[in-house]
């Protein structure tokens, strides 16, 4: 009877710009059941597979593509972790995990996009545009807090410029 | 987890409370003021979120808080879309639309208010907070009046809440919940609010775990003259448990199904549900 070996391993970074990044792998691996009569080669086996582990997280958090710049619902497969509430307002669906991206990253608030929208009412803008152009997402909604935050100051900055505020 | 039915549909007031009967928790959330109201009287509770009986009569206070509210809402608004501060007439205007909502013969007024006495005051009122530096945050608005929902207790509904400001500073973010109250709030006063701001920031927490969260009431007074006041409230583990092993224990009791009346000459007067409670037998 072969003796299944379970290895699991999850971290979770701070990032700037109120967001967070998780990842969490789990390995599996069949061993012949005789491996329990040579601790020394059991341990050794577990050292690898937590070796294993540790290096996959560590290429998920420190690789670009896992940074909070990826296209929201890219896809991040089971390595991420999400694990914060849902708000339920005019740019989520009101379900649960409905306001976060796939990477952990919250989405911009409500209050956010309301004013996005105002700004680029006021400008003329093509915000959809704008945000296809500067973040590669196809709306306000799919922006993180972070991102809806900078486009704010950098839209009422123009008017800044533009109206002598 | 069941539903309470109700023995007779005739009228709404005649459908009682089956004590003993499984819970009514169709409910798939709670609120914090879901919670106080069932603390405050069960009954009550029952009336509002279980049969859901329309409120016949609303308190002029509840409706000046909540067109207060909006304004400084609309104002904020303003700021974050990069707008001037909006002036005083617009702010009122805010008000008055709030106002309307309400239908007039709902509103039940103390004996010393009027419309016109309120919307006097909501000018004052209105006037101190557009001088007052809490009408200009130093850091970036990120929310207003935002709606977060997450499973906060084991075996409870999600918490819904409602965070009247989220501001990001520097040092982290700011929940800001905002109070019209006839008197300047103490420190002791704000304390014993806090809960609704330590269960607030558990949400927060979720949303933007790495960030340090600072809690504040801001307490605009229905006096003559107006004061505005910041309350800090400092989060502490012990008070975080307590407050949701608070609302676990409220939850089970509703879960179970316990409804009673809880005579108050303080909050009875102005509860909207007299009639159907005078009606209930037990």
């Amino acid at each position: 009877m072969p003796l299944k070996l379970n290895v699991g391993l999850s971290r979770k970074v701070g990032e700037a710009n109120y967001g967070s990044r998780g990842a969490s792998v789990n390995l599996e691996l069949e061993l012949d059941s005789a491996i329990v009569g040579e601790p020394e080669r059991l341990q050794q086996q577990i050292d690898k597979m937590f070796g294993l582990a540790k290096q996959s997280i560590d290429a998920e958090l420190h690789s670009p593509a896992s940074a909070s710049d990826r296209p929201a619902n890219s896809g991040n497969g089971d390595r991420n972790h999400r694990h914060a509430p849902a708000r339920s307002n005019a740019n989520g669906n009101g379900h649960s995990q409905g306001s976060q991206r796939g990477n952990n990253t919250p989405l911009a608030t409500a209050a956010q996009v309301r004013a996005l929208r105002a700004i680029a009412n006021r400008q003329g803008l093509n915000l959809d545009g704008v945000i296809r152009d500067q973040y590669g997402v196809g709306d306000p909604t799919a922006l993180t807090i972070a991102q809806a935050s900078e486009l704010i100051d950098e839209l009422n900055g123009r008017t800044a410029t533009a109206g002598g505020r | 987890m069941t539903t309470l039915t109700s023995p007779a549909r005739a009228s709404p007031t005649t459908r009682l409370p089956a004590v003993g009967r499984p819970a009514p928790t169709a409910r798939d959330h709670i609120s914090y003021s879901s919670i106080t109201t069932y603390q405050q009287c069960p009954l009550k509770y029952f009336f509002k979120y279980v049969e859901r009986l329309p409120e016949e009569i609303v308190s002029a206070s509840f409706v000046f808080g909540r067109a207060i509210h909006r304004a400084v809402e609309f104002h904020f608004h303003e700021l974050l879309a990069g707008n001037q501060p909006p002036d005083l007439d617009t702010l009122l205007a805010e008000f008055q639309a709030g106002w309307d909502e309400q239908p007039a013969e709902s509103i039940n007024y103390p004996k010393a208010d009027s419309r016109d006495s309120l919307c006097h005051l909501a000018d004052r009122m209105l006037t101190a907070f557009r001088e007052s530096d809490l009408a200009h945050p130093h850091g970036r608005i990120l929310g207003i009046e935002e709606e977060l929902r997450g499973p906060l207790i084991p075996e409870v509904p999600d918490l819904v809440a409602r965070l009247d400001l989220l501001v990001a500073e520097d040092e982290g973010v700011t929940i800001t919940d905002f109070k019209t109250a006839r008197s300047a709030w103490t420190d002791s006063k704000a304390d014993d609010a806090a809960e609704q701001l330590l269960l607030y920031r558990e949400l927060v927490r979720s949303l933007l775990p790495s960030h340090p969260i600072r809690l504040e009431f801001v307490v605009l007074t229905k006096t003559k003259e107006v004061t505005l006041s910041r309350h800090i409230v400092t989060p502490n583990r012990q008070r975080t448990t307590r407050t949701k092993n608070i609302v676990r224990r409220v939850w089970d009791s509703i879960d179970q199904g316990h409804f009673y009346p809880v005579p108050s000459a303080m909050n009875c007067p102005a509860c909207p549900f007299r009639e159907p409670c005078r009606r209930w037998t037990g």
